[in-house]
């Protein structure tokens, strides 16, 4: 292959993707300008032109001035990968040279440094892990060019080499499990870096009718629910956040989220679990529908309406763990419930039926509105959804079909107008259950909105939306099976690489040191002390055990390596020399095979040896390869040189 | 043939490798300071990388085997050519095997370095030398080292491999040489008496310096060849070069005259013997009284060790 195609082949493969990445983090005029610089460079690398490089280093010295004159601890990161870019974008417009690739990959290292704060998602890390792979196969290639002085590059040299920096970037994975683990870790930074905001996707502060039509659509993951007690997916309800005005078209949060020290726990049995919240659902913290606390290593609040905000940006994914009840009332903290009787404006064709669906009783209007809702007469659909006009009429008295946030928002509506306080949730209902990693997986489809209702004191969760016929957490097709599957790797790699910190680090440490402390422990308090495994190790026994196989595989390897790194002629005849010696014959440095036949006094042995030192000879000396019948009858004799072996040493045995 | 000592005696750092070790040590803060997992990852791939490139780059270098094979003639003066040969034992493929060697020819000092990109078995390589002098002359393996994998660093692995040869004096050919009858001296005979009554062989070609009687007209005529003629007394009748009658001012010239009469007189199958100053080297023929007397003349008035 022609040098100068490869160079810039391997060149813009090992740096597209840390460009493209970076391009969608910096501001959007940079990302423009970087976006029509890209193919300038590509044309000059083409017509082989370049610019002088004082020029670059001219370019190069201005950003990094306008970088010292810009940078705060605020913006440092968006800055530096800003100017990193640029640095970037000019120097591919430099002289290919080994000097200039290397900096120009030490740039696409550093970005790929910089994007670890925007990008934490699994396929971040697949790519990142692919092209730590293949940069340095890049530079070697370039390498081999630069100091062969070569204008062609054969497929086998490539190959050759390749293969051999190959494997030495997966020995490189397999080596740095332990770094990972083991490196230190603080509990606080010692400076704090903030990003810009990220864009957010998920739960607004306001709901259309109609707008979970579109979201029902996507697939996108929204978190990994692992909890600690059995329950069916389609009994999942996540809270994310409350609705409590309503302007006839949308509902909104407009009561200000006021920050509780604490929610007092329901009545019940406590229910732990663990959240690995992927996407941003606003500030929004989603948790279990009677979730009454939660922890987690960054700052939160909760508020009187039971659900919980981030205090600040995050990088996500993020984990937190939460203490639920099974109980679907929980007691009202607000003192005004005047905000939750709040109408709009209504056709009197609403507030005559809400009058005639008016009981006795707060308790039986609330019923005969919920079963009025969930009558036949009423249907779920996500088609065809009235956006105009009087949505919520519409849906009363003509359509009568509708998803979710028509039927929460009626009831509420019609709750409110008979006078019992009511307000519309936001968050998820049901998930998928991932069997072999035994956590739930919610998606973006499985938003969905309840109501509650307050009754004596406490809020009542109550669904009025129909039974969805097939719930899209049970239609798990042969290509979402797989999907899971893949979902798993996703979610170790968020639990055991992304999750791991001091506390687990500290963990793995003390149970290291009860191990060893153990060993001099009496047999009984042994047995103490490796029953008080810590939860955390045994849920990552699957982790150690893939530790200890990759440790042994790099042993196993080496020795391997050593012992194959000799061609097989010469394995052989090393053997064969190996058991001369054990038989008292050996062979010096300077001796030929033929002067070691010499020295055997034992004719059997001799017979043997001199067989072996023909057919081997004859072949090894003349340059030729072995032929299997050749090598067949070498084995044979080695097998009968080793049975000799035994032979004579038995026979020196002293009889008892 | 020497196999390289299992010692490595210097790892020197490039500017690619000091930078790496710098990145290193900077996204190392960062993650410390961030505790970002995945800045921790890059930074375990980072130390892991370093470790297992030495131990790659240790493993490059090991089993193999590199041999020195001198020009099998070489003179003051002219070009010639070593070859270098680099044996690989291992199952695995070698790269970019750098060698530098040293000749070495009295006050006069030449360092090259020849670049083994891919080793797979064996692979050879010439080098152009230009001996100054004549004499004796070392071509040395300085070092045997590489920057791979990634040019982070240059790992050497000591060698002890010399070899030894001799170079000749530059061969210098004057006219006077067309009447080699001169030059050459048959021991208790008069200078040219007897030469050329011999029965005839055959035809040779012509060479500088021999005598006109030898020439062999007819073909000169027919097919303007110019040819001598070979006579059995002249293989019989031995040749003895004096020093002192060559042509010549100073004692280079004679000897490469000296030279230049022993390879012409080797060519055409003569034997010859040489008078130098006074000391006799017996008369002879063939590849090995011509490699004495080529090394007498070479050493003549230099120190042999």
């Amino acid at each position: 292959m022609e040098r100068k195609k490869l160079e810039i082949l391997l060149l813009y493969l090992g740096i597209v993707v840390p460009l493209a990445l970076t391009l969608f983090v910096v501001e959007k005029t940079y990302a423009l300008l970087g976006l029509s610089l890209f193919p300038l460079t590509l044309i000059i690398r083409i017509k082989d032109r370049h610019v002088p490089s004082w020029l670059v280093n001219l370019l190069a010295t201005l950003f990094v001035i306008i970088f010292l004159l810009s940078v705060n601890l605020e913006n440092f990161l968006q800055t530096s990968l800003t100017t990193l870019l640029f640095l970037l974008l000019v120097k591919l417009l430099e002289r290919i040279t080994l000097r200039n690739l290397f900096q120009v990959y030490l740039l696409a290292l550093l970005l790929y440094a910089g994007l670890t704060y925007y990008y934490a998602q699994f396929s971040f890390f697949i790519l990142l892990i692919l092209n730590l792979l293949y940069l340095p196969v890049a530079l070697f290639l370039h390498l081999y060019l630069e100091e062969g002085k070569l204008n062609f590059i054969s497929l086998t040299e490539i190959m050759a080499g390749s293969k051999a920096i190959l494997l030495l970037c997966l020995l490189t994975m397999l080596m740095a499990l332990p770094f990972f683990f083991f490196f230190p870790r603080l509990s606080a930074p010692l400076f704090q870096l903030s990003t810009e905001k990220q864009a957010k996707t998920g739960f607004t502060d306001t709901i259309k009718l109609g707008q979970f039509s579109t979201i029902h659509e996507s697939s996108a993951k929204v978190l990994r629910l692992k909890i600690n007690f059995p329950i069916s997916p389609e009994e999942i309800y996540l809270r994310v956040l409350t609705y409590d005005y309503f302007d006839g078209k949308n509902w909104h949060h407009r009561i200000p989220s006021q920050e509780k020290k604490k929610i007092p726990p329901t009545k019940g049995e406590a229910l732990t679990g663990e959240i690995y919240l992927e996407q941003p659902q606003g500030s929004y913290l989603p948790v279990p529908e009677s979730a009454h606390l939660i922890m987690a290593n960054f700052p939160f609040f909760s508020s009187s309406d039971y659900t919980f905000q981030t205090a600040g940006e995050l990088y996500y994914p993020i984990r937190y763990s939460f203490v639920s009840k099974r109980s679907l009332s929980k007691p009202a903290l607000e003192v005004d419930l005047k905000p939750y009787l709040q109408v709009p404006k209504v056709s009197p064709k609403i507030l005559e039926l809400a009058h005639s669906l008016k009981g006795l009783t707060e308790e039986e209007t609330i019923k005969k509105i919920y079963q009025f809702l969930t009558s036949p007469n009423f249907s779920y659909t996500l088609k065809n959804l009235n956006l105009s006009g009087n949505p919520l009429e519409d849906f009363l008295f003509k359509s009568r079909k509708g998803n979710c946030e028509y039927f929460a928002g009626a009831m509420t509506l019609l709750l409110r107008l008979n006078g019992i306080p009511a307000r519309m949730v936001g968050g998820y209902r049901g998930a998928i259950y991932q069997r072999v990693g035994n956590y739930y997986l919610v998606e973006e489809r499985f938003a969905h909105a309840w109501v509650e209702v307050y009754q004596k004191g406490n809020w009542l969760v109550y669904d009025p939306t129909p039974s969805l016929g097939t719930l899209p957490y049970q239609r798990v097709s042969m290509l979402k099976k797989v999907s899971l599957y893949l979902d798993l790797l996703n979610y170790y790699y968020t639990r055991f690489i992304l999750d791991y910190n001091l506390q687990n680090q500290k963990k793995i440490l003390t149970f290291a040191k009860n191990i060893f402390s153990s060993f001099s422990l009496p047999k009984s308090q042994e047995r103490v002390q490796i029953s008080e495994i810590p939860s955390f190790l045994k849920e990552r026994g699957a982790i150690f055990f893939f530790i200890f196989l990759c440790l042994f595989l790099i042993f196993l390897l080496f020795y391997l390596g050593k012992k194959y790194s000799l061609p097989k002629e010469k394995r052989l005849l090393k053997e064969f020399l190996k058991i001369l010696k054990s038989l008292g014959v050996e062979k010096k440095d300077s001796h030929g095979l033929w002067e070691v036949l010499e020295k055997i006094q034992d004719p059997q042995l001799k017979e043997l040896a001199s067989k072996f030192v023909i057919i081997y000879g004859s072949c090894y000396y003349k340059d030729k390869t072995l032929s299997k019948e050749d090598w067949k009858t070498l084995k044979q004799l080695l097998t009968e040189l080793k049975s000799l072996k035994i032979q004579k040493r038995s026979s020196f045995r002293p009889t008892v | 043939m020497n196999s390289l000592s299992r010692k490595f005696n210097k790892l020197k750092l490039t500017k690619a490798g000091f930078l790496y070790s710098l990145l290193t040590i900077f996204i190392g803060i960062a993650a410390v300071n961030t505790g970002n997992n995945l800045l921790y990852v890059l930074l375990s791939l980072l130390l892991s990388f370093m470790w297992l490139s030495g131990l790659f780059a240790r493993i490059n270098l090991r089993q193999l085997w590199v041999e020195i094979l001198p020009p099998p003639e070489a003179f003051a003066q002219k070009k010639a050519f070593a070859l270098i040969r680099l044996n690989n034992q291992k199952r695995f493929p070698s790269f970019l095997i750098k060698i530098e060697i040293t000749f070495e020819n009295y006050n006069s000092q030449e360092n090259f370095t020849v670049l083994f990109p891919l080793v797979k078995d064996m692979v050879e390589k010439t080098i152009e030398i230009f001996p100054k002098e004549r004499g004796k002359a070392k071509l040395k393996i300085r070092s045997i080292f590489s920057n791979y994998p990634l040019a982070l660093f240059f790992l050497f692995r000591k060698t002890e491999c010399q070899t030894e040869f001799t170079i000749y004096p530059q061969p210098v050919a004057y006219k006077e040489l067309t009447d080699t009858r001169l030059l050459f001296q048959k021991p208790g005979e008069k200078t040219g008496k007897g030469i050329g009554t011999g029965d005839f062989l055959g035809l040779n070609p012509y060479f500088l310096g021999a005598p006109r009687k030898y020439i062999h007209w007819k073909s000169l005529a027919k097919r303007d060849e110019l040819l001598i003629k070979e006579l059995a007394d002249d293989l019989a009748i031995p040749q003895l070069i004096e020093l002192e009658k060559l042509p010549g001012r100073t004692l280079e010239e004679k000897l490469g005259c000296a030279v230049y009469l022993i390879l012409k007189l080797e060519k055409i199958g003569l034997p010859y013997g040489l008078n130098l100053f006074g000391m006799l080297y017996p008369i002879g023929r063939g590849e090995i009284h011509r490699q004495r007397i080529l090394k007498v003349l070479a050493y003549y008035g230099k120190e042999k060790t």
